[in-house]
């Protein structure tokens, strides 16, 4: 930490603040010169010399686009005198230096005569923005197929589409002293909670760093446990996913260049919800909901659960399964736990290889990796069939989570309780659970309990927790987002009492 | 981070702390601690000990209603002046912990018989406290939370033992009135012993939201639900067994799951019986948390975790000096019994005439004089 | 902060812990199939059965059987003498089946049960079996088809407790009757079939308090028996000799009986209690080839029939269970249950003998399956 803290006093001394400040000169020549020096004579920075030299254009090549110099600069540039280029066209004037060089680093044109303090700019960025296409870590079935993008004011079109609403509020602000990353929050006035809006914007006031490259940075400075293996933000690239937060209470925070969009307050079962319960019926979206809540279970449980019963209280196994059992694992040279660790690093390990690798090769790896090396680890007697499974069957239930962080955490947490499970048995089971239930308790994510609706119990939550009820059931909003606006809807399917009186 | 200071606890989950803290070590011993004084009329003991705990609880309502923002270690120097009051307090967290030390022994003594023959007690006595502790260091809000979230364990624990429904037979129950008084009173003893935690009423009651009336109702709420939960077992257990073959068996409730093959598992009994650590582990946090407010309260600190540090490592010293031998053990319950009886009957009912009576004399007159 | 001062010191305390209570699943010989028997000199003899498996690369491997016998004062001594003839040592906590000697049981049984019932890690659902002949003899014998004897037998017993020859049994269950006064208990009798290399089932060994009583219920009674004791399992047919015709397969009827109403009343009032035993079972015809069941009074004179000859047959067996002095309907419970101030005064086992037991089976024919 020191080697960056000394960094960022090095570039605040380096800066030139006194000459910064300085409004233009009259002088063209001193103009340029400066605006050259500024930007170390970077060598995309472009002069183009006009009128035998007392006039020059100054632009990034990198970051303005050519044909829009040629519209917005080059035509009004013909018709109209230097003068009225000054104070008709699209341009705008500026008359401090500090202001020309942050826009020219957007990517402006900057007109400099000669004889006039002020510089005329351009707005000529050039954008390159890929399609709004459906992000690949989040894919869903049904309903929208829209997906942030690394633009920021896209990103906030797309969610101001979903909701036309005059109370969505976006305040942005630039973080990062050197990278000036700008930075939205976003929420809705009148639903959110405005402590924890003031909670967000404090804590990111505070951040004082270099650089944020995305959210992932801003995620680390304003949690509210770091040292916790969960994630206490959902990390999002969907839109409506957004959209839907924030007509719960909550806030978004957007950065420039990353599509991840951040929301806080989250709670743990946040990270288990989907779009997808939503779209489809409320029947299959509770039996998937509670599918993928009953993997939390085996993903982290189920390994510590069957080391404990093959290497402590084999009692348990029932009568028709100990021969099964006990001829898979027999003649298996290593202790369950080194089985067991070995399997859980292996899949980490084609996992990891699969996601670097372009896609063709990634799923070659899947087939060696699942395939090959799965069958002929038993074959060679290092693992057992059944811990073959038990591993596999942990895998896949970490991924059935939504959330990828969720799914990490998830996989990492099945380390403590093997070791816990390999020294005590069940009991170490117990302790474990015990302690993860303690700290999930404990958490708070911007002034609201992690664990809600179970602990503290809301039972008019769980019904958007662990099922999912028809929509017109909730008719308030879930309590952990503490929204200022608890009703969500009237009678939605009024039309039935309605019918009813015309009888 | 630890809750919040001040916030207070709803009803539900002050009902879930009391009967979190009163199932808890007892629950497996208990029906044959009742056979054992009242052969098988040891569930009128239960329900007569439930309405002797009811009065007791009638008691302390009536003293803790006279002071409505402060709990026992501010009642007791109110009452009593600074220097008797502090001393009560004292002694009253030197109970707190020595239950807390009952409750580790008895539990690695469980362990040791059951589960883990061979792992030494301090480990398992440590683990289980350093937990406690972590659980009691987030504050009564945190620990309220869990413990109605783990109170779905007790369902569960209730669902296995259906399982031995079965093989009942409830001829086993009969003959109904046996029992001489003498021995439905020793029979209270111990059904007393599984139910200490209602004295946790005292701590809680400043700490709970709601009126005098609606919190003396959910504890009573909370008693009635212990009561009724542990009558199921004890009937259960009752059929299941022989009046001889009780005599037999000290830990019937895993005895009759140990014989119980489900076709999915089978030894439910382990499985009882690591759902039973949990219950452990929340009445053992009671404790200590009641004994680190005591003690912090006496030293005028608001660290409460720095006593909570103390109040664990006490009480895991104190357990692995005792050790887990079966002597030391019964000596150390049978000393645990009788100072119950003063700490949880005897006391509390003293302090409700001492506050009623004379406390309120005292006040109207001096209140007469201002 | 704070908490995390200690909180490594907790991980390296639980790393550092070893794994004491470890028992490898892979490393110990698993029993599946024990059996106790007495030698001739009084010693207590142990045989287990111990399943071997090699493992398969696909499927579940072979199994071998291993027969091992010691003899020694007590069970679990001649465990130790076992184990000094095996590799590793063996397991018995998932033990399906356990045979008892019938010599074994004629003494007081408790004692060869003990080590069961003190240890943890024992199974209780182990069914019990008592073996008319040598148990190793039972154990070691080679069945075609059934490569697991622990399995064969298991699945035997529970066939004939669906069938209602025999109450559901285990070590555990057995515990309870085993030790109540008033109460008394059977056990499944098996004897050695040598000629087809079988075990078979041939009925309830009657046990008088902890001992065996010598005799044993035979199978055609075992059923009737379970029906006066009001248990039943998923069926319980009963075939009864009805007429008396020349076509000796016409005589026959066959019912189920689909459910049983005990009535057990006793009188106290005079020095032996009087006990009434009122049974009424409601039975399906399964087989009947003289048909024509639609009639009314065909069906009455059938039901009187088969009161007749279950009635007689009950009172035979409750002949034998008094010449057992065995209490397997557990009246003696019942007394001390709803008369305690008599049970105190009855010294039971000299009593019971003499008990005056009237049994009354009455049958409702309900249905005749699809044809009349």
């Amino acid at each position: 930490m020191n080697f960056f803290k000394s960094r960022t006093k090095k570039s605040n001394q380096s800066a030139n603040p006194e000459k910064e400040d300085l409004p233009n000169s009259t002088s063209l020549k001193e103009n340029v010169t400066y605006l050259a020096e500024a930007f170390q004579r970077s060598s995309d920075l472009k002069f183009r010399v006009l009128e035998e030299g007392s006039a020059v254009l100054i632009y990034f090549e990198s970051l303005a686009d050519q044909e829009k110099i040629q519209d917005k600069f080059f035509k009004p540039y013909m018709q109209l005198t230097k003068d009225e280029l000054m104070t008709k066209s699209s341009g705008r004037k500026m008359d401090k230096r500090k202001d020309v060089i942050q826009f020219l680093l957007k990517g402006h044109a900057a007109f400099a005569i000669d004889g006039s303090a002020d510089i005329v700019l351009f707005s000529t960025t050039s954008t390159f923005n890929r399609s709004v296409d459906e992000p690949d870590n989040e894919k869903i079935v049904r309903g929208s197929h829209e997906g942030f993008i690394d633009n920021l004011m896209i990103n906030i079109n797309l969610i101001r589409k979903r909701i036309e609403n005059k109370n969505l509020t976006v305040n942005f602000s630039k973080l990062g002293e050197i990278s000036a990353t700008k930075v939205a929050v976003v929420y809705i006035d009148g639903i959110a909670n405005p402590k924890i809006v003031k909670k967000v914007k404090d804590r990111l006031k505070t951040i004082s760093v270099d650089y944020i490259i995305s959210p992932g940075f801003i995620e680390e400075f304003i949690e509210d446990h770091a040292y916790s293996p969960f994630p206490q933000m959902i990390n999002t690239e969907r839109p409506d996913k957004t959209a839907a937060n924030l007509l719960e209470g909550r806030v978004a925070i957007l950065a420039e260049g990353s599509s991840t969009c951040l929301i806080a307050p989250a709670t743990f079962f946040a990270f288990y919800q989907s779009p997808d319960d939503y779209n489809s019926r409320w029947f299959t979206g509770t039996f998937i909901r509670l599918i993928r809540l009953f993997s939390f279970i085996i993903a982290i449980g189920l390994p510590a659960f069957y080391i404990s019963v093959v290497g402590f209280h084999f009692e348990v196994i029932p009568q028709d399964l100990v021969i099964p059992v006990k001829s898979s694992i027999n003649d298996i040279a290593y202790p369950p736990i080194v089985e067991a660790l070995v399997m859980v690093v292996i899949i980490e390990l084609i996992r990891e290889a699969g996601i670097r690798l372009p896609t063709p090769v990634g799923q070659t790896i899947g087939i060696v990796g699942g395939l090959v090396i799965g069958d002929a680890i038993v074959r060679a007697g290092l693992v057992s069939n059944f811990m073959i499974i038990v591993v596999a069957l942990t895998a896949i239930a970490s991924f059935v989570v939504p959330s990828n962080e969720m799914s990490t955490t998830l996989r990492l947490l099945t380390f403590p309780l093997i070791i816990l499970s390999a020294t005590l048995g069940f009991v170490g089971i117990v302790f474990g659970m015990l302690i993860l239930l303690i700290h999930l308790s404990r958490m708070e994510s911007f002034g609201s309990p992690y664990f809600s609706p179970l602990a503290p119990l809301h039972v008019k939550d769980l019904k958007d927790t662990f099922v999912r009820l028809p929509l017109f059931k909730m008719n308030n909003r879930p309590t952990d987002a503490k929204a200022v606006k608890k009703k969500t809807q009237g009678k939605s399917r009024g039309w039935i009492t309605n019918a009813r009186q015309k009888k | 981070m630890p809750g919040k200071k001040n916030e207070k606890i709803t009803r539900r989950q002050f009902f879930f702390v009391v009967i979190q803290t009163e199932i808890g070590v007892g629950v497996l011993s208990l029906p044959f601690d009742l056979h054992q004084a009242a052969k098988q009329d040891g569930w009128i003991s239960l329900l007569l000990a439930g309405l002797v705990i009811q009065i007791i609880i009638l008691a302390m309502w009536l003293t803790a209603r006279m002071f409505p923002h402060v709990d026992l270690f501010g009642i007791l120097p109110r009452l009593f002046g600074r220097g008797i009051g502090s001393v009560l307090s004292f002694v009253y967290c030197l109970y707190f912990i020595a239950v807390c030390v009952l409750a580790l022994l008895l539990f690695g003594r469980m362990l040791h018989l059951w589960i883990l023959p061979n792992t030494p007690f301090w480990i398992l006595s440590s683990c289980l406290a350093f937990i406690s502790f972590y659980l009691i260091s987030s504050g009564l809000v945190v620990m309220a939370r869990i413990y109605t979230f783990v109170s779905i364990l007790l369902f569960i624990m209730f669902a296995l033992l259906l399982a031995g429904v079965n093989d009942m037979q409830l001829i086993y129950l009969l003959p109904i009135g046996q029992a001489t008084m003498p021995e439905l009173a020793k029979g209270i003893q111990g059904a007393g012993l599984a139910m200490l935690g209602f004295i946790s009423f005292y701590i809680l009651y400043p700490q709970t939201e709601g009126t005098p009336v609606q919190r003396l109702k959910t504890m009573s709420l909370a008693n009635l639900f212990v009561v009724t939960f542990y009558l199921l077992v004890v009937l259960i257990t009752f059929g299941y067994f022989s009046t001889a073959e009780m005599a037999l068996v000290p830990q019937p409730v895993l005895y009759l799951l140990k014989g119980i093959e489900l076709k999915i598992i089978s030894r439910v009994d382990l499985f009882l019986l690591s759902m039973w650590i949990v219950s452990v582990a929340t009445s053992f946090s009671t404790y200590l948390y009641m004994s680190s407010i005591g003690l912090s309260v006496l030293f005028h600190s608001k660290k409460i975790r720095r006593f909570a540090f103390f109040s664990t490592m006490l009480a895991i010293s104190i357990s692995i000096y005792i050790g887990i031998e079966e002597q030391p053990i019964d000596k150390f319950s049978l000393l645990m019994t009788n100072l119950s009886i003063a700490f949880t009957g005897v006391i509390p009912l003293l302090l409700m005439v001492y506050a009623v009576v004379v406390y309120r004399i005292v006040r109207r007159k001096k209140d007469g004089k201002a | 902060m704070a908490r995390l001062r200690w909180a490594p010191l907790l991980l390296c305390l639980l790393l550092l812990t070893g794994c004491w209570d470890q028992r490898q699943f892979k490393n110990v010989k698993l029993v599946l199939a024990a059996g106790i028997d007495s030698t001739e000199e009084g010693k207590v003899t142990n045989t287990v059965v111990i399943t071997n498996v090699q493992n398969g690369q696909s499927g579940n491997g072979t199994e071998q059987m291993q027969v091992v016998t010691a003899s020694a004062n007590t069970p679990l001594e001649s465990r130790t003498k076992i184990d000094q003839k095996i590799s590793k040592r063996y397991d018995q906590s998932k033990l399906h089946v356990l045979l008892l000697g019938e010599k074994l049981v004629e003494k007081d049984i408790y004692p060869y049960l003990d080590m069961f019932y003190r240890d943890p890690k024992s199974n209780l659902h182990a069914r019990l079996a008592v073996v008319g002949g040598k148990v190793e003899e039972a154990l070691s014998l080679n069945i075609a088809g059934e490569p697991r004897i622990s399995e064969y037998i298991n699945g035997m017993l529970t066939g004939e407790i669906r069938s209602t020859q025999m109450p559901n049994n285990n070590i555990q269950l057995v515990c309870a009757e085993l030790l109540e006064p008033g109460q008394d208990f059977v056990l499944p009798y098996l004897t050695t079939n040598e000629e087809e290399s079988l075990l078979q089932y041939d009925g309830l060994a009657l046990f008088s308090g902890k001992s065996y009583s010598g005799s044993y219920l035979s199978q055609e009674n075992a059923k009737l028996f379970l029906l006066l004791k009001n248990v039943m399992g998923a069926d319980a047919m009963l075939t009864r000799k009805i007429a008396d015709d020349k076509e000796a397969v016409n005589n026959y009827i066959t019912v189920d009986v689909k459910e049983i109403n005990r009535k057990l009343a006793i009188d106290t009032n005079k020095q032996i209690p009087k006990v009434t035993l009122d049974v009424h079972l409601e039975v399906d015809v399964l087989e009947y080839p003289p048909d024509h069941l639609q009639s009314e009074k065909k069906v009455k004179e059938l039901e009187e029939k088969l009161e007749k000859t279950l009635t007689k047959e009950a009172g035979e067996i409750i002949a034998q269970l008094k010449e057992a002095n065995s209490d397997a309907l557990g009246i003696g419970r019942r007394i001390q249950g709803y008369h305690p101030g008599v049970w105190k005064q009855l010294n039971w086992e000299e009593v019971y003998p003499e008990l005056t037991i009237d049994p009354k089976i009455s049958v409702d024919i309900q249905s005749h399956g699809i044809i009349n």
